[in-house]
């Protein structure tokens, strides 16, 4: 079994394959795709049919499926234009929690949602790049829209060695330095670090022009706290660290903590028009792929 | 100790206390370890509420450990005082039937009947598997039930035969009837409850009693009622120590308590107020007072009669009733020596005289005289008083055949005054006298003869004469004379030289007198004063009433009345039939019975329960009277407190005595078992659990 049948389950493409893939952002580029691009007149494609809707302009109107339907449509163009993009792995130990064995782990549910979307833009021959890390880069891909890039990224993303400690502070600063020309950066992690150093982290990102997808996974168990009985927690970013208590006992308060951190990080994203998507390990990684992207396509 | 449990072995439960403390080190071995994410949250607020967590943990394991406990504790049915391993499985009441409980109540109840009602009232408390029996203690002790019932209607209503007595609680034979009854007991231990008013009484002979029941394993439960005995009573009556004359007018004394001063109290007689009496004051510690009647005796014959005043709360010891009977005539024998130089012998002709000063009219007494020779021919059949006058050799050989006569009911006056009969005296009259056998002559000259001195002007021969005419007795001088020594016989007048010079003593059931002195002039004076003629016609009638015919006998003790063997024609040995004894309340009528003893016949009737006059009767005649009197230990005002009792009965050896506070069932229900604590702990379970359910929360 190669690198993209590991990740890739049949199951998962064709849940994928039904959908369009809207890219939101409007980024300089040379090559023509699916995305929809403010340079107008360089090149548009049909999109789709949509009913007409009354103050609608009246441009797009199709007169011939109007006379032979007589129901009244407009036809939906997207301009096309290249869209780089770089998928940023988070690696560091605190990705290989899981809190049911028969759920993956954050880093593996990751890497698939990584292989989703690399597949997602190689398929509208966009440009995908990798990037692993933990406290500092680990593995590097550089983006490229050649249809064999899939196998490198998936090779990469296979590849990628479970990293230990988090500072996602220093190394968004790095990788935001690397990138060469303005494209779409999307960061898969848990986000767990200290706010500060994320959010400045992804603001340097924007700060160079790039449009910034954050998809924090989370564990069910990290956000519900479910244990039974008594127990000694451990780091698993810092095995020193240990913490002995009753989960019911705190739980309510850790998640008050939780979810104040988790809005924050929304309200700081949204802030800086960075889309931020809350997934969970027991969500179907299709399923959640395509309700980001659904929205986006509303949106857009 | 105070708790005690119905389930005891429960508390074996009390183990699961442990169950909470094993829960939580069990759940620190069952430590589960998890490698986490991020210790960031949970290390924030560990820390916020780690001390207070750790606090309620403690807390909240305390909380579940007591919980346990007192659902432990409430199965086991606790409780708190009363006997141990509760109560009330087989209850014997025991109660007070005597006089004072016939004190009437605010509430117009006599003490008995609410008493009886308490019972009724317990054994409905009592639990439904309970057996009950119950004693009515007066006098006698009599169980109320042929057997252990059922503690319910059928021995609340059996209740109803009890009936209160007029005599005293005698409580050590009621405490060995009920160790008696305890043995049949269905089951054990039997709880002893003791209904009384406590009224003060002699707790010393409680030991013995008490033993029997203290082996049955017996509770004993002093349960007081009622209200004291009020104050005012007639305690006591002295009638006159003689025969009366009919028409004679004699004192009558009553040791009476009265409710106030200057209370009036009167005397009836034949159902007439005959008489009346204040007392003047009352005394210090409820003492008696007396009052003295004057009254005139009534004619020959049995009379009844009443000393009493108004009534208090206890109309019982208000009265009291005597009986009296008069003799119509009294058969007076003179048995004298040989006459000597035609002046007689002793100075009989002095006594004929005395006793019967006019022959023609009918007197208390009728005297024969004769010489004690042809006494023999004659007999002493139907003589009521022998007099023997200086009766020589043949009165010492009748002396020898006189004592059965005598212990049957006889009376005899023996005078000896003549030196020449110094032995008959010593071997005839002293023995048959149970007197020493000694006796010295003294003959003074003229001019060193000797006073007399009365011993006591109120004995029943003195009494009433008045201070004059005793003091003139003094006057009277004494020459010649036997000095006897007195023994154990009663003197009534003795010389200047302590020689008695009258004596008189008790045989069986007769009375004697001895003059040691014969009535000529050569040897006293004593006949010229005008006192010595009553005074020898009261002796008469004292040896021959053998005190006064008046029977007095407490409530409770059998009825005797000593008659006269002829009048039942019956010889001794022999019984007599038809029998009976009719009485108070109802005059319902008993047999009796004919008992032959030392001291003649007497006629026999069980103890009676009610005070009043019982009248003794044959088939064919009315034997006599007997009045029965409230014993003067019920007529007490002081009352026991019921803890001195139960320290009685606890020293006697029963170790369980409990004092129920209040006459009510609650009390005694409380006594028995104690006051039932599992609901509480059930309570106290529910607001334990309502507080860790609430502490959890604020934990979890």
């Amino acid at each position: 079994m190669n690198a993209e049948q590991e990740l890739l389950t049949p199951e998962l493409t064709s849940q994928l394959d039904r959908l369009d893939v809207l890219a939101r952002l409007l980024v300089e580029g040379f090559l023509t795709g699916l995305h929809r691009s403010p340079y107008h007149g360089f090149s548009a494609e049909f999109a789709e049919y949509r009913r007409y809707q009354p103050g609608e302009p009246a441009t797009n109107i199709d007169w011939r499926v109007y006379a032979r339907s007589d129901r009244v449509y407009q036809r939906v163009f997207a301009e096309e234009t290249n869209l780089r993009g770089t998928l940023l792995l988070d690696c560091s130990a605190s990705m290989r929690f899981t809190g049911d064995e028969r759920r993956p782990t954050k880093l593996a549910y990751g890497r698939v949602l990584a292989a989703c979307l690399a597949y997602l833009l190689l398929r509208q021959n966009d440009a995908v790049g990798l990037v692993a890390f933990d406290e500092r880069p680990l593995l590097r891909v550089p983006a490229r829209s050649v249809r064999r890039q899939l196998f490198q990224v998936l090779k990469g993303l296979r590849e990628a060695p479970a990293g230990q400690g988090t500072d996602l502070g220093p190394v968004l600063h790095d990788v935001a330095e690397r990138i060469p020309r303005r494209g779409l950066v999307m960061l898969v992690s848990d986000l767990m670090d200290e706010p500060d150093q994320v959010l400045s982290g992804l603001k340097h990102f924007r700060h160079r022009g790039h449009e910034v997808l954050v998809l924090q996974i989370l564990d069910p168990r990290e956000v519900d706290l479910d244990f039974p009985g008594e127990v000694e927690f451990s780091s698993l970013e810092d095995p020193s660290l240990t913490l002995r208590t009753e989960p019911a006992h705190v739980r309510e308060g850790y998640r008050d903590r939780l979810d104040g951190w988790r809005a924050r990080m929304r309200r700081e994203c949204r802030r800086h028009l960075i889309d931020l998507v809350e997934l969970t390990t027991d969500q179907p990684v299709g399923a959640a792929l395509g309700a980001y992207l659904m929205k986006r396509g509303r949106l857009h | 100790m105070p708790l005690s449990f119905l389930n005891p072995a429960l508390l074996v439960g009390l183990a699961a206390a442990a169950v909470p403390v094993i829960i939580h080190f069990l759940s620190q071995r069952r430590l589960r370890r998890v490698a986490f994410s991020d210790l960031r949250f949970l290390r924030e607020e560990e820390a916020h509420q780690a001390r207070r967590r750790g606090m309620r943990r403690w807390l909240l394991m305390l909380l579940r450990i007591l919980i346990i406990a007192c659902l432990v504790l409430a199965a086991a049915r606790p409780h708190w005082g009363g006997l141990p391993g509760g109560g009330g499985r087989a209850t014997l009441f025991v109660v007070d039937a005597s006089a004072s409980m016939q004190v009437q109540l605010d509430d117009g109840r006599r003490a008995f009947d609410a008493a009886i009602a308490l019972v009724g009232e317990m054994m409905g408390a009592l639990p439904a598997d309970a057996s009950v029996q119950a004693i009515a203690a007066g006098p006698q002790a009599v169980p109320l039930f042929a057997t252990w019932l059922p503690a319910g209607d059928a021995a609340r209503a059996a209740l109803a035969a009890a009936q209160v007595t007029d005599g005293a609680v005698d409580l050590e034979s009621a405490l060995r009837e009920a160790a008696r009854i305890a043995t049949e007991a269905p089951s054990e231990p039997v709880d002893v409850v003791l209904v009384s008013d406590l009224q003060e009484t002699d707790l010393t002979a409680l030991d013995a009693a008490a033993g029997p029941l203290a082996r049955a394993g017996a509770r004993v439960l002093v349960q007081r009622v009622g209200d004291p005995v009020p104050p005012g009573a007639v305690v006591g009556l002295d009638l006159p120590g003689r025969a009366l004359q009919p028409g004679e007018t004699v004192q009558v004394r009553a040791q009476v308590r009265p409710d106030r001063p200057d209370q009036a109290f009167w005397l009836e007689l034949d159902g007439q107020r005959v008489a009346e009496a204040v007392a003047g004051s009352t005394r210090e510690g409820g003492a008696p007072v007396e009052v003295t009647f004057t009254v005139t005796a009534p004619g020959p014959g049995l009379h009844v009669g009443r000393v009493g005043k108004e009534a208090d709360r206890l109309p019982l010891d208000d009265t009291r009733a005597f009986a009296l009977e008069v003799p119509s005539r009294l058969e007076v024998v003179i048995a004298h020596g040989a006459d000597r130089d035609g002046l007689g012998r002793g100075g009989w002709r002095y006594l004929a005289r005395a006793l019967a000063p006019d022959a023609r009219t009918a007197g208390l007494f009728a005297v024969r005289a004769m010489p004690v020779d042809s006494l023999a021919a004659t007999g002493l059949d139907g003589a009521d008083l022998l007099v023997l006058a200086d009766a020589g050799s043949p009165g010492r050989q009748l002396a020898a055949t006189l004592r059965p006569w005598l212990e049957a009911g006889g009376a005899a006056m023996i005078m000896v005054g003549d030196p020449g009969q110094a032995q008959d005296l010593r071997a005839g009259v002293l023995p048959l006298l149970d007197l020493p056998a000694q006796a010295r002559w003294v003959a003074r000259a003229d001019g060193q003869a000797e006073r007399a001195r009365i011993v006591d002007p109120g004995h029943p021969v003195f009494a009433d004469l008045g201070d004059e005419a005793l003091a003139s007795l003094a006057a009277a001088r004494w020459q010649r004379y036997f000095a006897v020594d007195e023994g154990d016989a009663g003197v009534l007048l003795v010389g200047d030289g302590g020689a008695p010079l009258l004596l008189e003593g008790q045989l069986g059931r007769g009375r004697w007198a001895l003059l040691p002195f014969h009535l000529r002039a050569d040897a006293t004076d004593v006949m010229l004063n005008p006192v010595f003629l009553p005074v020898v016609q009261r002796l008469a009638a004292r040896l021959v009433a053998g005190g006064v015919r008046a029977f007095d006998q407490p409530v409770g003790e059998e009825l005797v009345l000593p008659v006269p063997a002829g009048r039942l024609g019956v010889r001794p040995g022999e019984a007599a039939t038809a029998l009976q004894v009719a009485g108070p309340p109802s005059n319902t009528r008993r047999p009796a019975r004919l008992r032959w003893q030392a001291a003649g016949p007497a006629v026999v009737a069980p103890p009676a329960q009610h005070a009043g006059i019982h009248v003794f009767t044959s088939r064919d005649d009315t034997l006599g009277l007997v009045a029965a009197t409230v014993p003067p230990a019920e007529m007490t005002t002081r009352r026991l407190a019921p803890d001195a009792l139960a320290g009685a009965l606890r020293s006697a050896g029963i170790d369980q005595v409990l004092d129920l506070e209040q006459a009510s069932t609650a009390g005694f229900t409380r006594a028995l078992a104690g006051r039932d604590l599992a609901r509480w702990l059930l309570a106290a379970a529910l607001v334990l659990l309502g507080v860790e359910l609430w502490v959890g929360r604020r934990v979890g």
